[in-house]
């Protein structure tokens, strides 16, 4: 089995200390998972090689504001992934574009990916997105990926700001109840 | 809003869904409502799972190689690249300065004095296009923020430009010190833009090889005598 390498603590500090090949040591482990995301939101690779490197960069520059108390690493830089991607989207005066097609199982075989931590939890999500009514995936998909807010959500679609509010609350609760369902499921799998 | 109403929005909550009215009801709710606080962290992990959901992509190649070239542009100066960038732009702004300042101070008062004054500034101003740089750094108040001082040490102007400088708050400008065997003399007043960069025409009472250091503080508009607040940003002449 290949050596993982540094844990991301040990590379973070490196990073704080100044050290470019711990930098580049994280940029290989992520790059691939920020790219997608900021892909996935601005749907322009031009402007989702220029998020991912300035994320890098404020990783290089800013590493002091990741605080491990507060989640994961990969989260966090997704985190912060998504609200760069929004923030470009917004700068470009455009409008973030729901998936259009259901996902791929085949993606799921690309064997770079299958390394990265929370993968696979995250496309089983993915999936149960696509088990919604598909207003009420694409109102999710506006909020989070588009950055909406309930009344920018009502604008953009023109529906009445009830509606919204009503139709993502299902939503939202619709996907929990089926996410816990699934991690259940997998947790009785794992337990002996 | 009653304790049903507010539950009902915390799944849009926890996306960052909901409006700014809607958002301080939830929070202000939050405080008192264990309830609501257990199933808010709930949607969190949710929320967090969905970072995990876009399509996988592989980034292209190239990124390695840009980030490692934008990294060495940063270590070897981390200026260096926009200073390069603007060098045309501040050669431009010297002259304009020089051109504004001969033009007022000539129809302003033509006698022989200030023009032989303006005579000396003009030309100290002009040679600064080539001068000698020193770079300056932003204190724990703002790590972010940089700077180039371009001076000759026999003269009495220089042109400094900051970066990413944080922006000052209503009625306080920023202040240069030139600072020798612990006495500061003002060398002007300026402020910054949106982008927190600012260029400043600094004048000392005194040649600037004397000065050790330069440092600049936040003052009340019209300056201080004294620094009065912690530097900013500064290095050593």
């Amino acid at each position: 089995m290949a050596d993982p390498g540094p844990d991301d603590a040990v590379l973070l500090q490196r990073v704080a200390n100044g050290d470019e090949d711990a930098l580049l040591l994280l940029h290989t482990r992520y790059v691939n998972l920020v790219y997608s995301m900021a892909m996935h939101v601005l749907r322009d690779t031009f402007l989702a090689e220029e998020v991912t490197q300035d994320v890098f960069l404020k990783l290089w520059q800013k590493s002091e504001h990741y605080d491990p108390r507060r989640g994961r690493f990969a989260t966090w830089l997704l985190s912060v992934t998504r609200f760069a991607a929004i923030d470009r989207l917004r700068y470009e005066g455009r409008h973030f574009v729901p998936s259009s097609e259901p996902p791929n199982r085949e993606e799921a075989s690309i064997e770079d990916w299958r390394q990265q931590i929370d993968w696979d939890q995250g496309q089983q999500l993915r999936m149960l997105l696509w088990n919604l009514p598909p207003d009420q995936r694409e109102l999710i998909e506006l909020a989070y990926f588009g950055g909406m807010t309930h009344r920018d959500l009502a604008e953009h679609l023109h529906l009445p700001l009830g509606t919204v509010k009503s139709r993502l609350r299902l939503g939202l609760q619709k996907l929990r109840a089926l996410w816990f369902e699934e991690t259940s499921e997998d947790q009785k799998h794992y337990d002996p | 809003m009653i304790h049903e109403a507010i539950r009902d929005l915390i799944p849009a909550y926890a996306l960052g869904a909901t409006d700014e009215e809607e958002q301080a009801e939830v929070e202000k709710h939050l405080k008192q409502c264990a309830e609501c606080r257990i199933l808010l962290a709930d949607y969190r992990l949710l929320a967090d799972e969905l970072l995990y959901t876009a399509p996988p992509l592989s980034a292209p190649l190239h990124l390695t190689t840009d980030l490692r070239r934008r990294l060495a542009q940063l270590s070897s100066h981390r200026v260096g690249k926009r200073v390069v960038a603007r060098a045309g732009a501040l050669v431009a702004l010297v002259v304009s300065v020089v051109l504004l300042f001969v033009t007022n101070l000539y129809w302003w008062n033509r006698t022989t004095a200030i023009e032989e004054r303006v005579a000396v500034q003009a030309t100290a101003i002009v040679a600064l296009a080539e001068a000698p740089t020193v770079t300056l750094q932003g204190d724990a108040l703002a790590p972010e923020a940089h700077g180039v001082l371009y001076y000759r040490p026999e003269a009495t102007v220089a042109i400094l430009h900051v970066y990413r400088m944080p922006l000052v708050e209503q009625g306080k400008v920023y202040q240069v010190w030139l600072i020798r065997d612990g006495q500061r003399d003002s060398g002007g007043l300026f402020t910054v833009d949106e982008a927190g960069e600012g260029t400043v025409l600094i004048t000392a009472p005194r040649p600037l090889r004397e000065y050790k250091a330069l440092g600049i503080t936040v003052e009340p508009v019209g300056g201080s005598p004294g620094p009065t607040s912690p530097r900013v940003i500064g290095g050593d002449l």
